[in-house]
């Protein structure tokens, strides 16, 4: 298998008046041909923008990709003309995105809209493309498929539409799919059917997918490798198995360890009450980042170099990354540490009266 | 919850709470638009209730030997024989071809008699005499000043007058002028007029500020005949002259009393009758709702010119100007409750059954008085937004029906009646200045319009911002 | 007239009673027709489920039943205005000096004037249904000859007026949205503002004035035909309406066309904002699909809803600028007969021109449901 797509320091800031917005600062990674990446992360990280990078779909003003390649099949889309990243969209580079209530025209067919694509990038008359759009849409698993296409999307539930999404992205098969958040909005006994029927998919024609998701079982379920992103940088890169057993970034950890789990004791071994752990605080302000690790105000194991300068991403063990200080060689062998308080175990109140207090301190 | 989320968060917890007028009126600053067209009609407004002392003349005065005189050219320094000074003035021009109207400026020796009357109803006298005999002209401003003031030719009065005359002819200054004080004539209600006039040599209008003219009562509170600028010797118009003579920068500035209150009284009648029946409409619902809804639906299936032209031709034309103008009001409002009530129902069924009505119906309070103390207030800002996209309608709607004579009719003044005279083509193909009222027309619709947009924004809790 | 018999005789019995009441009722007379409706609407609801109809034509028909209580109302106000004027339409004959007194006494009693209200008014609501309106008393012609012939002279006008101003709003809506905040957005703002604001008297009398200096004779200011126009060949009369046309529908056009632009601006603004439209183009579609085939087909549905406040602005300004530009049109004969107080002929145009609105929003709805599929569907 092949390397499909190679992204090298991606950066994409969106200028407002006064203060650029720095959503995706720097971010590296690749996608084999046929892998299943998923990207995790909290609302506002950069995950999205990351993927509208790829597509360059990104609002011009007041967006920018002011830096970074993206090598697709040997070419570097941010380099190719807008013409020929046309012919890119929708036929090797698909997407599907979150909200299957807005995400298709309301006053277009759904059979037109399918084939649409079929016409722009397979060149067939509208009736080849209606026949075509109709196969598809059996392949989605919607059946009565000629009624179907001349119908309109407020006449269909949200599973229905998102699946006729999937038809309008695997239409002109394409090599890499990019699902935005693909179940989120959808009702939890779809969500399962709408990720098995991309498995399905993708494993008949082998194509990549990129899963963008803040929902850990999706990743635990359908993805093979796993990109942690926070703030607008990848902090932790593996495959899914390690990084479930084993988190690396203290990001990663905290965010496993807020799943809940179903009977699990309701004190620890201690005899401490066990809460149900979230990450105090919240992203920094995109408008100013501090100066050394972005995490640091959050992060229970921070320690004095965390806050003068920012890690870099590094391999640890095999085919991990991690971008933390805990995992550089000078540290391992020779650690600063900032305060004994700091290594405590934390949850509950203590912990949140800290972050609150460093949050306070770094707007001074 | 983003970092954007939180720090609003933060931010509104710390700030105390406002009251909701303190914050739309924020809202309302920040909308340079809005602001733009507030700042334009307080000028209009403040102007039309000043407009008397803001006029060089008044309403319906006009000198029938000066139809459709242009705007007057005003020279700013003066070449007097003391040197050149800052003195505005302008000519006194006078018809040079009938046939075209043109006009030009006097001969310079000409002299002029002007009257000042300190009381209102006193008419004034304009004597000019441009003969150029010196004889000749002593004889026409004689007769002039004993015709007016009804006054012996041998009394003290007319002996001062000849004096001055004769100091003024000879007196090597081209551009003289003489003020004379006459003896206080007592009117048989036993009021005193005190009287002047001024003997002016020359072809040249000085302009000042509170320049004499004609009188009027200021505000109501007492009589002067101080205007805020003009010339003491008249023959200043601004913006020319109407067919008979009438300074058109004063009639614009009546006008405006009656174009722009027509909009503002209107709006206030239409929000309570608006709020009244849209509040009763949604509240009591069924039977009631339905009569006054499809009651509504009619007047809005007619055009509104139409129902506009037709509800005045159903009332007799010969009213008096008050009354004519309470009917156009009435009319007009009207014509614009069907919209206000409209959104004031919908707003009504929506909070009808929020529970501080519940609360208020267990307490006992008579429908009537919960639809008015509770209902209501909170549909105020919906009821302001709608009635300002009325006003502009309103004021075009004055207009358009002074304009075609159906609405006010000389002597009074209006601005769609003074654009009457643009239906003759050949009139503003030759004098285009008696256009300037469809500019001001104009302009205060836009500041309406701007100014409904900024309290739209402001009000509306949907916009977004 | 059996029946207007009867009813005389009851008022010889109770006089003043029943004067009082009658005229209240008369002023309910309106409403009470509508209540009509409901009775109506409940047989059409029958029918929906005895026999099916296609459903437009049901859309239609319920809309059309829906009209006649509006259409009668009207003509209650219409008659109640009639009513409140002072003296009657033959008041002012008796000044002419050919017309003896006897002769008018003849024509008070064969348009029933002397017979008391609710007798003229069921007698005036009989004769409408039969297409009988009056006479007018200035031109001595059927009111509805007189209207239909002028309203044709309208309705060329304003229809001629609406597509000039939908033609050229749309695009520019469209350009003013795609260019947001440059500088072709704020030009278009601009003369959006000044164009709502401007009274369209005061911009024809301006056009005609700038028309006169620049160019004299060279084009037509005011009217709808030349002096010559009886001997120009069919095409050149073609020609001359509408050169004469020129002016009242550009000044006709200029407020609607403010108004659209600005609203179709703030649409397409909406919907190049949402989801569907980054789906169109993450399908590889370039920009110039995007816009029409996407953005614009549900930029213009809200529009269309637009479409029956526009018929209602539209008629309006046409009264205007009939009168002040000379075409002679419905307008211009309301306003005339007013002047004249030829009564017959103000409530004849009155109505006509409601028919015209009440028709209007019923294409206005019509189109809509064409053009929309979620309101054909449901």
């Amino acid at each position: 298998m092949g390397t499909l797509l190679d992204i090298q320091e991606l950066r994409t800031y969106f200028f407002l008046p006064g203060y650029a917005v720095r959503a995706v600062d720097g971010i590296s990674f690749t996608v084999q041909e046929g892998e299943t990446l998923g990207i995790v992360g909290e609302s506002g990280c950069g995950k999205s923008q990351t993927s509208m990078s790829i597509m360059r779909l990104v609002p011009d003003p007041p967006g920018k990709i002011i830096q970074g390649s993206i090598n697709f099949e040997g070419r570097d889309l941010l380099k190719i003309s807008e013409e020929e990243m046309r012919s890119v969209r929708g036929n090797d580079i698909s997407m599907i995105f979150q909200e299957p209530m807005t995400s298709l025209n309301p006053v277009l067919t759904i059979g037109f809209q399918i084939a649409e694509v079929l016409m722009l990038h397979r060149g067939l008359s509208l009736l080849e493309a209606q026949k075509e759009a109709a196969s598809l849409l059996s392949m989605v698993g919607i059946s009565d498929s000629e009624e179907r296409l001349k119908e309109y999307p407020f006449q269909l539930s949200g599973g229905l539409r998102q699946r006729v999404m999937i038809a309008i992205a695997m239409a002109c098969q394409p090599k890499l799919l990019i699902a935005d958040e693909p179940t989120t909005a959808l009702d939890v006994t779809i969500q399962a059917q709408i990720l098995r029927l991309i498995r399905k998919l993708q494993d008949e024609r082998n194509m990549a997918t990129m899963f963008i998701t803040h929902d850990l079982a999706v990743i635990a379920n359908f993805t093979q490798r796993v990109i942690v992103m926070y703030a607008g940088v990848i902090v932790e890169d593996s495959p899914v198995l390690s990084l479930f057993r084993k988190p690396l970034h203290p990001y990663s950890q905290g965010l496993l360890g807020s799943i809940p789990v179903l009977n699990e004791a309701k004190r620890t071994d201690q005899g401490q009450r066990r809460h149900l752990y979230t990450i105090p605080g919240s992203l920094p302000d995109p408008k100013r980042f501090p100066k050394g690790c972005r995490f640091a105000s959050r992060c229970p194991k921070a320690m004095k170099q965390c806050w003068e300068a920012e890690p870099e991403l590094v391999e640890v063990e095999d085919g991990r990354k991690v971008r933390c200080f805990l995992y550089s060689p000078e540290v391992r062998t020779n650690p600063t540490v900032s305060s004994p308080e700091v290594l405590a175990q934390f949850g509950g109140k203590t912990w949140k009266a800290e972050v609150q207090r460093r949050e306070k301190a770094a707007k001074q | 919850m983003s970092t954007q989320d939180t720090a609003i968060l933060r931010e509104g917890m710390t700030e105390k709470a406002e009251s909701i007028w303190n914050h739309n009126f924020r809202r309302f600053r920040k909308h340079t638009l809005g602001k733009t067209g507030f700042a334009i009609l307080l000028v209009l407004y403040l102007s039309a209730l000043f407009a008397d002392f803001l006029s060089p003349y008044s309403m319906s005065w006009g000198d029938n030997r000066k139809p459709y005189h242009s705007p007057s050219p005003v020279s700013l320094l003066y070449q007097g024989p003391d040197g050149t000074s800052l003195r505005p003035y302008t000519y006194e021009f006078r018809i040079d071809n009938v046939a075209l109207r043109t006009y030009a400026p006097v001969p310079e020796h000409t002299i002029r008699a002007i009257s000042y009357e300190s009381r209102l109803g006193v008419n004034d006298m304009r004597v000019v005499a441009t003969d150029p005999t010196p004889a000749r002209r002593r004889s026409t401003i004689r007769t002039g000043v004993i015709r007016h003031y009804r006054i012996a030719p041998d009394s003290p009065d007319m002996q001062k007058v000849l004096w001055a005359l004769e100091e003024l002819e000879a007196s090597p200054d081209p551009d003289a002028r003489i003020f004379i004080e006459l003896d206080p004539a007592v009117s048989t209600a036993g009021i005193e007029n005190a009287r002047s006039m001024v003997l002016v040599k020359g072809n040249k209008n000085f302009l000042s500020f509170f320049s004499r003219g004609i009188p009027y009562s200021f505000l109501g509170l007492f009589e002067t005949n101080r205007h805020f600028f003009g010339s003491d010797t008249g023959g200043y118009f601004p913006l020319g002259t109407d067919t008979g003579g009438r300074d058109l920068f004063s009639r614009l500035l009546h006008g405006s009393r009656i174009s722009l209150s027509v909009g503002l009284v209107g709006a206030f009648i239409t929000i309570i009758v608006g709020l009244l029946v849209g509040g009763m409409a949604g509240y009591f619902g069924g039977f009631i709702d339905n009569i006054l809804m499809r009651f509504s639906e009619v007047l809005i299936s007619i055009p509104s010119i139409y129902l506009l032209f037709s509800l005045r031709a159903a009332l007799p034309t010969d009213l008096s100007s008050t009354e004519v103008y309470m009917i156009i009001i009435l009319i007009l409002s009207f014509l614009g409750w069907p919209s206000v009530a409209r959104v004031i129902r919908g707003q009504v069924l929506s909070i009808k059954n929020e529970d501080f009505i519940l609360s208020a119906r267990t307490m006992g309070l008579s429908n009537m008085k919960i639809i008015i103390r509770h209902v209501l207030p909170s549909t105020l800002s919906y009821a302001i937004i709608q009635t300002t996209l009325l006003i502009p309608g309103y004021i075009l709607g004055e207009s358009a029906l002074s304009l075609l004579g159906l609405g006010i009719s000389e002597p009074q003044s209006s601005w769609g009646l003074m654009l009457a005279v643009g239906r003759n083509f050949r009139v503003v193909n030759d004098f285009p200045f008696v256009l300037v009222p469809g500019f001001f027309i104009f302009l205060a619709i836009l500041a309406w319009n701007f100014f409904g947009d900024g309290i739209r924004d402001a009000l509306d809790p949907k916009s977004k911002h | 007239m059996e029946i207007v018999r009867k009813v005389q005789a009851l008022n010889w019995r109770f006089t003043f009673i029943l004067d009082g009441v009658f005229f209240i009722l008369l002023l309910q007379a309106g409403f009470g027709i509508m209540v009509s409706l409901f009775l109506v609407e409940a047989v059409f609801w029958l029918l929906r489920l005895t026999w099916l109809s296609p459903v437009l034509l049901r859309f239609i028909l319920t809309r059309l039943v829906h009209m006649i209580p509006i259409i009668v109302s009207v003509l209650a106000i219409g008659f109640l205005l009639i009513q409140m004027a002072p003296g009657d339409i033959f008041t002012k004959m008796l000044l002419e000096p050919n017309i003896r007194p006897q002769d008018i006494e003849t024509f008070r009693r064969q348009f029933a004037l002397d017979q008391p209200w609710y007798v003229q008014f069921f007698l005036y609501i009989f004769r409408a249904f039969q297409g009988n309106f009056g006479f007018s008393i200035q031109y001595r012609v059927p009111v509805f000859t007189l209207v239909s012939l002028r309203a044709w002279n309208t309705i060329i006008l304003s229809v001629t007026a609406l597509v000039f101003s939908w033609g050229l709003s749309i695009p520019m809506g469209i350009i003013a949205a795609t260019k947001q905040y440059k500088w072709q957005d704020q030009t278009i703002s601009v003369f959006a503002f000044i164009g709502l604001a401007i009274p369209n008297f005061f911009l024809a009398f301006l056009l005609q004035f700038l028309l006169t200096r620049l160019a004299p004779g060279a084009w037509p200011i005011a009217g709808m035909r030349s002096l010559d126009h009886e001997s120009l060949s069919a095409i050149g009369q073609f020609f001359d309406i509408a050169k004469h046309m020129v002016l009242p529908v550009f000044v006709l056009g200029t407020s609607g066309m403010a108004s659209l632009t600005r609203i179709m601006r703030a649409n397409m603004l909406d919907i190049l904002n949402q989801q569907y439209i980054v789906t169109a183009r993450a399908k590889g579609l370039s920009d110039r699909v995007v816009i029409y085939r996407h953005a614009l087909r549900n930029a213009i549905n809200p529009m269309i809803t637009i479409l029956g406040f526009q018929i209602a602005a539209i008629m309006s300004g046409a009264a205007l600028t009939e009168v002040v530009l000379s075409w002679p049109g419905l307008g211009n004969l309301i306003l005339t007969a007013i002047l004249q107080q030829d009564l017959y002929l103000v409530i004849g145009s009155l109505l006509y021109s409601s028919i015209l609105l009440v028709v209007g929003n019923l294409i206005a709805d019509i189109l809509l449901a064409i053009v929309d599929p979620r309101v054909r569907i449901s």
